[in-house]
């Protein structure tokens, strides 16, 4: 049992840290998916317990936050996105329906991934007068800490259909540069 | 002119179509001004290919299906492979022929024409004999 699998990547490190109201593993709306890995079965329950440990180790007093975080921040949308893992690269999808590709905002900043952007009301609606508004509009925003063998270099997005994929090819793990610490 | 109250929504399950995909009601804003109704629906990850928009005797249904791509494990989840199915009722004056339907960014954008005779109109004074 390698570490990684004790503890999975939390791509949310990011997000937990800066907008404590939104707790990304505790509000049912994504979920950690359950890899079947090779392993014994007891292995795998140990995994899924753990996770399950991690995520709540972390857990504050949700309700709280829930009142007090989200008065100011309203209008801050959160995009649903699923994540990847491939041998070769991540694979990161965000569901952004209605939004102009200019209006879409990619940064990557120590390590971390932004993606931003503004879904607008276009003009040509406003002046129409209206019957049911389900949609939101506004700045969204998630952001994602990329794991260390993401190469920041080779990111590849694309938009289509509503959906902004985007690739991060993974460094090869094992050409890591192997130190040998001389014993005195 | 139209009664605002024509255009209900049926947010019930219609039977399930697909084998395993979940079905969802898309969210829809709908605007109204004298010449049309329009409807927008969010359908991420739908293609157009995939898309049915589909009018008889009143009743408009909005079927569309995406089927998220997977390569290599998923680590994390918040949406998946969807049915997109939602039912309205639309008014009789709508005219029907000329109903206009675009996707674009993932977002169908639908256009419900109203008929020349629902329109409102200022009748001409004709002067008496």
């Amino acid at each position: 049992m390698d570490m990684k699998k004790l503890a999975p990547w939390n791509w949310f490190k990011d997000e937990e840290e800066n907008h404590p109201y939104t707790p990304t593993t505790q509000n049912g709306e994504g979920h950690r998916t359950h890899m079947t890995r090779p392993g014994t079965s007891l292995q795998n329950e140990m995994d899924l317990l753990f996770s399950r440990l991690m995520e709540g180790h972390g857990m504050r007093p949700k309700a709280m936050d829930y009142f007090f975080g989200q008065a100011a921040h309203e209008t801050l949308l959160r995009p649903k996105v699923d994540i990847n893992a491939s041998d070769q690269e991540y694979t990161i999808s965000v569901e952004i329906p209605g939004i102009k590709q200019d209006d879409i905002k990619l940064e990557i900043k120590d390590n971390c991934l932004t993606i931003a952007g503004e879904k607008r009301q276009e003009a040509e609606d406003k002046s129409k007068g209206y019957y049911r508004m389900e949609r939101s509009y506004g700045t969204f925003q998630r952001r994602l800490s990329l794991p260390e063998d993401a190469d920041n270099e080779d990111i590849d997005a694309r938009f289509s259909d509503g959906i902004l994929t985007i690739r991060l090819p993974r460094k090869e793990n094992s050409t890591a540069a192997t130190r040998q610490i001389p014993v005195k | 002119m139209t009664d605002n109250k024509d255009i209900t929504t049926t947010k019930e399950k219609l039977p399930e179509t697909r084998r395993d995909i979940p079905s969802i009601t898309p969210v829809v804003d709908i605007f109204e001004n004298d010449e049309e109704i329009l409807l927008h629906a969010d359908m991420p990850g739908v293609a157009k290919k995939d898309l049915t928009v589909y009018i008889d005797n009143g009743t408009l249904d909005i079927t569309g299906t995406r089927e998220t791509l997977k390569s290599g494990a998923a680590d994390w989840e918040e949406f998946d492979s969807v049915e997109y199915r939602r039912t309205f009722s639309v008014p009789q004056t709508i005219d029907v022929e000329k109903i206009d339907a675009q996707l674009k960014n993932g977002v169908l954008k639908l256009h419900l024409p109203k008929s020349e005779a629902a329109k409102p109109r200022i009748i001409e004074i004709k002067k008496a004999a």
